[in-house]
């Protein structure tokens, strides 16, 4: 392959916030179905995942987004953030998500999250967490996601970090032989009452 | 009016958490005010939300944690003190 790749912090780059309306339906995707249900439905979970996106305290923020460029045009993101950081974004999301709602919607809300409950087990502080790893559709294959996948490892190396952690859906092979390949091992398998199944996936140095 | 305490608000939220506190085989008689409920296990993302609602409901508030380091926010000490000064002015 001869495009030049480079990897960016998208907080870092000029006018990042033109790839929020991109990055959006991306993130919904790999993270769903959990997105539509905690949302409430597709049009909610993107205009939800647009704010947190541009929020610097949510987990899926701009400034904890790794994005892979080639020849300029943004081809994907992985987003990677170690645990401490990860626990205090969850409670910004969280608190995001009952503003959002306010009063009048917050029973819903209450009710969809529980129908999420147990699906993704507190991390140890000392893990570096990848998710939502994406390549744009039409840039798929050419070991684009393994890239993007060992550039979030290797961030977390920088910032000190010997233990990762991944999720991948069960359903999702691709992505679990990917991350096997990588030396990641299925250490957990977790459901909730909605009926998603996830694969917890570590990797220790 | 009454005015709301840290006590009063802690008294609520241990309340509230007892199933959950004593499963991670704490007393919730004698919980320090360093616990972090969420880092200890005993709530998760979803009763981060549970518990914010319960607090607002119960104590008829609308909290706004925007001056709330996020993590104090599921710090037993500094969340009934934080929930505390925010009743304050509506009841002043």
């Amino acid at each position: 392959m001869t495009a030049d790749r480079d990897f960016r912090l998208l907080s870092e780059v000029p006018d990042a916030q033109q790839y929020i309306p991109v990055l959006a339906p991306w993130i919904r995707e790999a993270g769903n179905p959990y997105f539509d249900a905690f949302f409430g439905g597709e049009t909610e979970a993107v205009a939800a995942l647009e704010r947190w996106a541009a929020r610097p305290s949510s987990e899926l923020s701009l400034t904890r987004t790794i994005g892979l460029f080639e020849d300029g045009e943004l081809a994907g993101i992985v987003v990677a953030l170690g645990a401490p950081e990860l626990a205090a974004c969850i409670k910004a999301d969280m608190l995001a998500a009952l503003r959002d709602a306010g009063r009048a919607g917050r029973a819903d809300l209450l009710q969809r999250a529980a129908g999420l409950s147990g699906l993704r087990p507190a991390l140890e502080p000392d893990v570096f967490y990848l998710s939502k790893m994406t390549v744009a559709p039409r840039m798929r294959g050419g070991g684009r996601g393994r890239a993007l996948f060992r550039e979030g490892i290797a961030a977390g190396r920088r910032a000190g970090y010997r233990r990762f952690r991944c999720e991948a859906r069960a359903t999702d092979a691709v992505n679990v032989r990917l991350y096997e390949s990588e030396g990641f091992n299925i250490v957990e398998r977790t459901s909730c009452p909605l009926g998603q199944e996830l694969y917890v996936m570590t990797l220790e140095e | 009016m009454i005015q709301l305490g840290p006590s009063d608000v802690r008294g609520f939220i241990v309340e509230e958490l007892k199933e959950q506190i004593e499963l991670a085989e704490l007393s919730p008689d004698a919980l320090v005010d360093t616990l972090d409920l969420h880092a200890s296990g005993i709530i998760d993302s979803l009763g981060l939300l549970e518990l914010i609602a319960a607090v607002e409901d119960r104590f008829a508030l609308e909290i706004d944690f925007e001056d709330l380091d996020a993590d104090d926010l599921t710090v037993l000490g500094p969340l009934c003190r934080f929930v505390a000064e925010q009743a304050a002015p509506a009841q002043a």
